[in-house]
């Protein structure tokens, strides 16, 4: 447990000051409640994990309808970034944004009543439900939505930065980091119930 | 040879995260710290004492205790999150799914 510990420290970013690492650490223990969940606005084009984007694009699969829309960046940073160029063309993996009031609208179009809705609602916001992520109506972040990890999509690299593309939000560093512990506990299960004996 | 999916050899964007709004005055000293890791069972490393010629003695508290103060609450919130992971329910599972097209935000 300790060599993890001390593996997992060196992945921690040596550019932040003491004060920084200080936020960090109280707005990580107090999560789900985040103070400043996005960072605020600035000129940097890059595209980063986490990043909220418009101008991804999503194919309806039953009818080839194709949309445009604003989505969560799933890919990592350095695979979608062209000062690393790679052998073969990469895409950028997103998961589209969901409105959260539309969502409670339809269910209450199909007759949850207001206790069920808000239940639902409250375990969202919560961040209780491991395959969505959450993200709040906060100053620079996008209206009231979650990212649906059931629900991901992806778009060449070279088309999405080539095309028309605006960045919608970036997550601060402890949503980032509350991000990425979500993404693992959805895709990765250490413990999945099932020995899996090795061919003989 | 070629690594098409190895990203150890590629330039590692360097990008600091900083908070929207300037974050409140965080009171919660280092030594808050080190009381609540020894709490919950986490020793961080003792301080350093620097002794100057003039008898003052000087505590350093390593940089490296808040770094481990952030890799054990990164864990405390994995497990936190373990812990109360959640499943919609059948019907408000089934409403998101059916309805996805008309939730996207443009």
């Amino acid at each position: 447990m300790a060599d993890f510990a001390e593996l997992a420290r060196l992945h921690l970013p040596e550019y932040l000051t003491p004060k920084q690492k200080e936020d960090l650490w109280k707005e990580l223990r107090e999560f789900p409640t985040i103070g400043s969940f996005y960072m605020a606005p600035d000129e940097d084009e890059r595209t980063l994990q986490g990043d909220g984007w418009r101008g991804l694009i999503v194919l309806r699969f039953e009818t080839g309808e194709r949309r445009p829309l604003t989505g969560l960046i799933l890919s990592n940073s350095c695979d979608i970034a062209p000062a690393n160029p790679r052998p073969l063309p990469t895409n950028v993996v997103f998961a589209p944004l969901l409105a959260l009031d539309r969502y409670a609208e339809r269910l209450r179009a199909v007759g949850q009543t207001k206790q069920q809705v808000d239940s639902v609602l409250e375990t969202i916001r919560h961040q209780e439900v491991t395959s969505l992520f959450y993200l709040p109506a906060q100053p620079y972040g996008p209206v009231e939505s979650v990212a649906f990890f059931d629900d991901v999509h992806s778009h060449p690299t070279a088309d999405f930065l080539g095309g028309s593309r605006t960045r919608i939000f970036r997550l601060s560093l402890p949503a980032f980091y509350a991000l990425l512990v979500k993404l693992s506990i959805h895709f990765c299960r250490l413990q999945e119930g099932l020995t899996r004996p090795a061919a003989a | 040879m070629t690594n098409e999916t190895a990203s150890t050899n590629a330039t590692a964007p360097t990008f600091e995260r900083r908070p929207a709004d300037t974050a409140p005055a965080i009171s919660t000293s280092l030594r808050a710290i080190a009381m609540a890791l020894a709490m919950a069972g986490v020793a961080p490393p003792p301080p350093k004492y620097s002794r100057t010629f003039g008898g003052n003695v000087t505590v350093i508290v390593q940089d490296w205790d808040l770094s481990g103060a952030i890799v054990s609450a990164i864990a405390a919130l994995h497990e936190r999150l373990l812990a109360r992971s959640a499943a919609l329910p059948t019907e408000a599972a089934r409403v998101l799914y059916s309805n996805l097209w008309d939730l996207y935000v443009a």
